[in-house]
């Protein structure tokens, strides 16, 4: 997912940075529309929807990605505000999608925020990548719909 | 934004996410909870009254991350007693949240940071928010009213 996601900002930094209205719109802005998505996500999670939960938590994960190339083509790469923004969106958007899922991964949303709180205190990157992770599930989810595997999908996802 | 503006977000939340849990105790727990972030202003409004606003130095550690992880840790122990009122409280508890990181600025980090961060999706300028603030909070209210009226929860 990682490497995916590297690939993703490698063909679309170029596109980007050659984009003229880029230089106008804020980082801090891209990941504000990103948390905009999150109750979208969460509604269509709450109905079942998957395909469309999938589209918009690719869709906030995309913007999520996007802010950090814009915060790179404006050089805003080692800003200490714009780690915070991207942090303190990111957990409340986990927050949000993980209303609609089991406990487990309310667990883990509480795991993740508990992380970011000492990732801060002792200056190093330790969070599970969790929106990344219930995308993945989803896709699971969704393609082994009749597979005998979908059953514990079910479980994790929504029962427990 | 407004406490009214959070009551009826928070409402939303519950009533188009979880709608086998929806009655007016849960409804109820979840307007306590999406509002009860907002007591550490008290100690601030008589500087509140003089500027109109409340700025994000009256917002104490319990209204920024850490705040919102021990609000998540109790809902999650209240769920292990009762799976509806613990749920109904955590909804009301991340959507304030949620709503003060769009349209506020905070200090997410605070006490370990009291670095300012604001998204910019809201205007700074004070009567401006409060248009803002107020077309925001109707377009809630009336999404709640229909969507309840739609759920015979209530009769209009």
């Amino acid at each position: 997912m990682a490497k995916a996601f590297s690939a993703f900002r490698m063909i679309l930094k170029p596109v980007l940075t050659r984009f003229p209205l880029l230089r106008q719109v804020d980082a801090n802005m891209i990941s504000g529309l990103g948390l905009v998505f999150t109750p979208i996500a969460y509604m269509l999670l709450s109905e079942r929807a998957i395909v469309a939960s999938i589209i918009a938590i690719f869709l906030i994960l995309l913007l999520d990605a996007l802010d950090g190339i814009v915060a790179r083509a404006k050089s805003q790469t080692s800003s200490e505000d714009g780690w915070m923004v991207d942090i303190s969106v990111d957990r409340i958007s986990e927050a949000v999608i993980s209303l609609a899922l089991s406990r487990v991964f309310i667990l883990l949303t509480i795991l993740n925020m508990g992380l970011a709180l000492l990732s801060y205190q002792h200056k190093k990157h330790a969070i599970i990548p969790l929106r990344h992770a219930i995308l993945v599930i989803l896709i699971a989810y969704y393609l082994l719909e009749k597979q005998p595997a979908f059953f514990i999908l079910d479980q994790i996802l929504f029962q427990w | 934004m407004n406490t009214l503006g959070h009551v009826f977000f928070a409402n939303l939340l519950l009533v188009f996410g979880a709608p086998s849990i929806v009655s007016p105790t849960t409804l109820l727990v979840t307007s306590i909870a999406s509002v009860i972030t907002d007591l550490d202003h008290i100690l601030h409004l008589r500087t509140a009254m003089k500027t109109h606003r409340f700025k994000s130095e009256t917002r104490t550690r319990w209204h920024e991350l850490p705040g919102l992880l021990l609000a998540m840790i109790i809902s999650t122990i209240i769920m292990l007693f009762s799976a509806s009122l613990g749920r109904s409280l955590l909804i009301g508890f991340v959507s304030h949240y949620f709503l003060d990181l769009l349209t506020r600025p905070t200090r997410p980090f605070y006490p370990l940071s009291e670095r300012v961060v604001f998204l910019g999706l809201a205007p700074r300028n004070l009567k401006k928010l409060t248009a803002y603030d107020t077309v925001l909070t109707v377009i809630l209210g009336v999404i709640l009213i229909a969507s309840l009226h739609g759920q015979g929860i209530l009769s209009i």
